[in-house]
């Protein structure tokens, strides 16, 4: 499920995350366990000054206070230290881009961004007892270009998330499309990365490109669109005696002229089989719009789209 | 012993500001509806039990008034 509004600082708008991905909770979890063991001798100091408070009683018992004090407060900021180390590392995966956020330390923090196009191989790594176990490991991005690879590291669940990424990056393939973002009665968008129609404008340009005709304004325009009038209304003529001829001597070619059809057919370019496709799959895609409207998902591995 | 107290003290004033720029990272960096804000809340509880607790116990003993 994507997460609505801006949820990341440099995020961009209509930009969706799909994922994000912290370290194991095993790791932070190992920091606990070292503060815990740091706390163990003031706690067991403890007992024992309950148990025996004449031991503490003179400058002794001040140097321990103090002491414990001290001791206390720097575990404690171990801790704080180790969390936001732990937290502020984030792999975030949009609808557009990776992005990689790392925190090392309190003054030093690196963002690496990776577009959805340049991923070229996602590597799920489980190495070891332990991570075997805990159901978690690395994820390694192999990246276009030579640029360093991205590595999502003691991720949960690597195999499900590198699934999660190739699909994420075989729907942002599709670089013409749009996304359609659902409205539903909650007040909340629901995207879905398989959702992608083609864009409006993109089909006005289009549509003006094929439909606009051709008007000479200088004086070279009108002499050369004259001579390519005078040459087409040639090779009109020349292709209509061409063809009374051929009709003659080939009588079936209506029947060749169905079988370029047919092949033609399945030479037709990937867009026009895409989802906002309207013309042989007019169709398939009001069914799958009227479902889309109806609540209903819509599965990544949509096996039975054309693209 | 008053020594003891004044590098007491000193670290206090350090933590204190160490805690507030690592509490500042949380909240700057941090993401909407996660768990930074609880965690700052329960450090600050745990920072402020430790030091009060402290302070305390100092306040109830005797400390010699040499400096040394």
């Amino acid at each position: 499920m994507p997460i609505s509004g801006k949820y990341f600082p440099s995020q961009v708008s209509g930009e969706r995350v799909f994922l994000l991905i912290r370290r194991h909770w095993i790791v932070f979890a190992a920091m606990i366990f070292f503060v815990f063991v740091l706390l163990v001798p003031v706690v067991i100091l403890l007992i024992y000054w309950a148990s025996n408070p004449e031991v503490f009683s003179g400058s002794i018992g001040n140097f321990t206070i103090i002491f414990a004090g001290m001791y206390t407060l720097t575990a404690l900021g171990l801790l704080l230290y180790g969390f936001v180390n732990y937290y502020l590392d984030v792999y975030i995966v949009t609808n557009k881009r990776i992005v990689d956020i790392k925190q090392k330390g309190f003054f030093s923090r690196e963002i690496a961004e990776l577009h959805l196009h340049q991923v070229q191989d996602v590597e799920a790594e489980v190495e070891g007892f332990f991570q075997t176990l805990m159901h978690f490991g690395s994820i390694h991005i192999q990246t276009a270009g030579e640029r360093e690879n991205f590595i999502f590291e003691d991720v949960p669940h690597p195999y499900t998330l590198a699934k999660q990424i190739v699909e994420l990056h075989e729907a942002s393939i599709e670089a013409e499309y749009e996304p359609k973002i659902h409205h539903d009665d909650k007040g909340t968008d629901d995207y879905r990365p398989e959702d992608y129609f083609h864009s409006e404008e993109k089909k006005t340009a289009e549509s003006d490109v094929q439909d606009k005709p051709f008007k000479p304004t200088t004086e070279s325009e009108v002499a050369q669109n004259s001579v390519d009038q005078e040459e087409t209304e040639g090779g009109i003529k020349y292709l209509e005696e061409s063809r009374h001829s051929d009709n003659e001597s080939k009588p079936n070619r209506s029947q060749n002229q169905e079988e370029d059809d047919a092949n033609f057919e399945h030479q037709k370019p990937i867009e026009e089989f895409g989802f906002g496709a309207k013309d042989n799959n007019q169709e398939k895609f009001e069914n799958e719009l009227k479902e889309m409207s109806e609540g209903k998902e819509v599965s990544l591995d949509d096996t039975d789209r054309e693209v | 012993m008053t020594v003891l107290l004044i590098c007491y003290f000193i670290f206090l004033i350090g933590f204190i500001i160490y805690s507030v720029i690592g509490l500042y990272h949380l909240w700057r960096f941090g993401y909407v509806g996660d768990l930074t804000k609880p965690s700052i809340v329960i450090y600050v509880v745990l920072s402020v039990t430790t030091i009060t607790f402290t302070l305390m116990a100092i306040s109830l003993r005797s400390w010699p008034t040499a400096i040394i």
